[in-house]
């Protein structure tokens, strides 16, 4: 009589749908291909679908045959309207360009055609010089920044508050990445200018939701420090926060601030044009400019020179970033009781506050060379160790120039940062804590360069592509023949035992990798908490230290015996006569034993293009998992 | 089908063929290029989108205009079929969602259209064309879409790209839609 498992294989079900489907379109896994061939070869029912199928895709075309547009007869017209119309786009999107963004984009495409024809680039270039040395002059006729700004500055005096009346202005700050195009907003600027005093109010809101609200006694003064405007210094890049702050620039789109952020460019040229209803002013910066700026931009209206939007560009090596200052309301409006309470005289330097808002300095991450640890270092290390965010995952702790810490990283889920963060937060609640989703990154400048100089393992654990047998690919891994011959024993299916192969395969492949991982970690841990940043832990940190470290110890150990039992289960291996090599707690010797097993398993349990000698390569293994795991 | 533009899609397929002509020629007679060699398919999906051939010409050509953008922005596509596709796909749907059309109401229309485009009047002919046209009436969009990109050439995992769904969605809705087509014919075929 037969058992019910044994009568199943022997009645192989039939194929669904999708996979026939798949299976006719190349697009089955190559295992499944096997499967499937084999089902097909030899069940008239499934062969039958399949014709079925292909029944299908014929009516399918045929109904598609006549809704196909006529796309022949006018093509030779439509390629050409295409280009006039393309043409025409290029020439407004160049309009469109600022001026920088158009100097950078020609020496590009500059570059990469000198590169093809060096001679013609240079008698091209020497033409050049000698025109522009030609026609120098023709260009200052244009209308001068310097003209524009000084109508801008009347624009100014007009548009002043009157007695009983106060003058409202918003601006928004915006960071647009040049390359993509992608806009992000960092913040947005209230200002209460009074009509009564020389008061101004002003209230800033980062992007994070942190406010800030303040009132400046005298704005005129130019030597007025705005702590306010920190929140929104903290979003732009350090360079140019720190030269904003020592121009005394402020947010207010006055033509005094303007002419200060633009006193130190090192150069004094500019340019002035005209588009449409705007004026746009062009200011560069000499190249190499500390603040990292390209260039500021002052856009104004061509009608009554009211200011628009100013634009910071920088021009790092692979940034082209746009700072983007933009007026979105402007008002003149009643001075009520409520409003005159802002300016109050009283109490000068008021600052009100909104919950508990950081101020954010300008920090920045030290390395382990120039920094101690902490006690809450450890304590948050052995949180993320808590949660095993140390194996693999994006995330370091970063020792800050004010002595704060920082968490910061990448992880694949939301579920995944909640979690995380619910931990790191019962630590300390006060933790400043960014991680990032993948998708979330605007550009990578917003992750500091991790701490640790080992790199990174190459993906994290639940990104690492296990290539198996279950992977697109013809090949097959070198240790294929023999793992099958160990498990197509007699009563065994062969699609039982292949697919006993695949999860062997990919069990091997897991455990290497977690083997390394926990090596990865280790030495982490142990750069990050090396003697000589230990100094001044106290007594209870050091035994957590050693504890996470005996941790990760074990891990490697258990999982080399599990790996090693695993493949002497199926191998018949003669037994190592490198067994009596030490085993290492050294973490510098043990990633290399990691990184070597890893890379050795996956040489005989995935499909890659070296095949390796299979026993030899098996010996070495059991060897360097004796190793790890002694 | 034009011969010589076939083989010219080996070459402008991958993005850093596309890279590489620029440095050669100006980007905008690389974008010509490609527009002339990819014109017919993407009219071809975009026709079936919104149904109208007109408004199909302009969204192609306009998909054309954003890849000029991105070139010239140096943004990197990974897949230049399927981002073109996948452009063309969200053009067409925010112009219907612009008119105020539903995405199946094209789908009858076109049904319609099957039906009447034959100039053959042989009677079996005649039923066969009913049952195709009854055939793609009763298809959903996402069915439709999988079809006609498969019908394209595209691998699933690009229609899957192109229509932001999954590689094993589309082979769901791949044979979900041929089911509807196989029924009806499978006996007279």
């Amino acid at each position: 009589m037969l058992r019910k498992a044994d009568r199943a294989s022997l009645v192989p079900p039939h194929l669904s749908e999708e996979h026939l489907l798949a299976f006719l379109d190349g697009e089955l896994p190559r295992a499944e291909l096997d499967i499937a061939r084999a089902h097909v070869d030899t069940c008239w029912t499934c062969r039958s679908r399949l014709s079925n199928l292909l029944a299908g895709i014929d009516s399918f075309l045929a109904s598609r045959a006549p809704l196909q547009p006529d796309a022949a007869a006018e093509r030779d017209q439509r390629i050409r309207q295409f280009r006039e119309r393309l043409a025409q786009h290029a020439a407004e999107v160049e309009s469109q360009l600022s001026f920088g963004q158009r100097v950078r984009d020609s020496w590009m495409n500059a570059a990469a055609a000198i590169r093809h024809h060096r001679r013609p680039a240079l008698a091209a270039a020497v033409a050049t010089c000698l025109l522009i040395a030609i026609f120098t002059d023709v260009w200052t006729t244009k209308v001068s920044a310097e003209t524009v700004m000084a109508r801008a500055t009347q624009y100014e005096s007009t548009y002043r508050p009157k007695p009983g009346e106060v003058a409202r202005m918003a601006l928004r700050v915006e960071r647009l990445n040049r390359r993509t195009g992608e806009k992000q907003t960092l913040g947005e600027v209230t200002l209460l200018h009074d009509s009564a005093t020389a008061a101004e109010f002003i209230s800033v809101r980062n992007s994070l939701g942190q406010q800030q609200s303040e009132t400046i006694p005298n704005a005129t003064n130019p030597e007025n420090s705005i702590a306010a405007l920190s929140l929104i210094d903290a979003t732009l890049p350090r360079p140019i926060a720190a030269y904003l702050e020592d121009q005394h620039w402020q947010a207010n789109f006055s033509m005094g601030a303007f002419r200060r952020l633009i006193a130190a460019r090192g150069v004094d040229t500019s340019t002035a044009e005209r588009h449409g209803s705007l004026f746009a002013l062009h200011f560069p910066f000499a190249p190499g400019h500390e603040s990292g700026i390209s260039e500021a931009q002052l856009i104004v209206e061509a009608r009554n020179y009211a200011p628009v939007s100013l634009s910071l560009f920088t021009a790092a090596a692979d940034t082209f970033e746009e700072y983007r200052f933009s007026r979105t309301t402007f008002a003149i409006e009643p001075r009520t009781t409520e409003i005159a309470r802002l300016f109050a005289p009283s109490d000068l330097v008021r600052k009100v506050r909104s919950h508990a808002a950081p101020e954010l300095p300008h920090l920045t991450p030290l390395t382990y060379e120039n920094s101690q640890a902490s006690d809450e270092e450890v304590q948050i290390a052995a949180a993320l160790h808590k949660t095993d965010a140390c194996l693999g995952e994006e995330l370091h702790i970063f020792p800050m120039s004010d002595g704060t810490l920082l968490v910061q990283g990448l992880v694949d889920q939301a579920e995944r940062r909640d979690a995380i963060r619910r931990t790191l937060l019962s630590v300390n609640p006060a933790l400043r804590i960014q991680i990032y989703l993948p998708r979330e990154l605007k550009s990578g400048s917003q992750l500091f360069r991790s701490p640790f100089k080992v790199s990174e393992p190459s993906a994290g654990p639940r990104s690492a592509p296990v290539a198996t047998l279950a992977d697109l690919s013809n090949e097959r891994m070198p240790m294929y023949e023999e793992l099958y011959q160990h498990f197509s024993r007699p009563g065994v299916a062969p699609d039982e035992a292949e697919k006993q192969v695949n999860a062997f395969s990919s069990e091997a492949v897991t455990l290497a990798r977690q083997t390394f991982l926990h090596a990865w970690a280790l030495k982490k841990l142990d750069d990050e908490f090396a003697a000589r940043r230990t100094a001044s832990l106290s007594a209870a940190s050091l035994p957590e230290i050693d504890r996470m470290r005996k941790d990760h110890l074990r891990w490697i150990a258990t999982l080399s015996h599990r790996q090693s039992d695993m493949l002497s289960q199926v191998m018949h291996m003669p037994g190592s006569s490198q067994a009596l090599a030490t085993a290492s707690s050294d973490s510098e010797a043990l990633i290399r034993l990691a990184q070597e097993q890893n890379d050795l398993v996956r040489s005989l349990f995935t499909v890659s293009a070296a095949a390796p000698e299979t026993t030899s390569t098996l010996s070495r293994l059991l060897a360097v998992l004796h190793r790890m795991g002694a | 089908m034009d011969r010589g533009t076939a083989l010219n899609l080996a070459q402008v397929f991958s993005f850093e063929g596309v890279d590489d002509r620029r440095r050669t020629q100006p980007l905008e007679e690389t974008i010509a290029e490609l527009y002339a060699t990819m014109r017919v398919p993407l009219l071809g999906y975009a026709y079936q989108v919104v149904g109208s051939t007109g408004e199909a010409e302009d969204l192609v050509q306009i998909a054309f205009l954003r890849l000029f953008d991105q070139l010239r922005a140096h943004a990197e596509i990974l897949n230049l079929r399927s981002w073109l596709y996948r452009v063309v796909h969200n053009l067409a749907i925010d112009q219907l969602r612009r008119q105020g059309k539903q995405e199946s109401a094209v789908t009858e229309w076109l049904a319609q259209r099957s039906l009447e485009a034959h100039s053959s009047s042989a009677e079996d002919d005649l039923i066969r064309r009913q049952s195709i046209a009854h055939s793609l009436g009763i298809l959903n969009v996402r069915e439709r879409y999988c079809l006609v990109l498969r019908a394209e050439g595209l691998s699933y995992k690009e229609i899957a790209d192109v229509l932001s769904i999954s590689a094993k969605a589309v082979s769901v809705y791949l044979a979900r839609g041929l089911k509807k087509f196989e029924v009806r014919h499978a006996p007279q075929g």
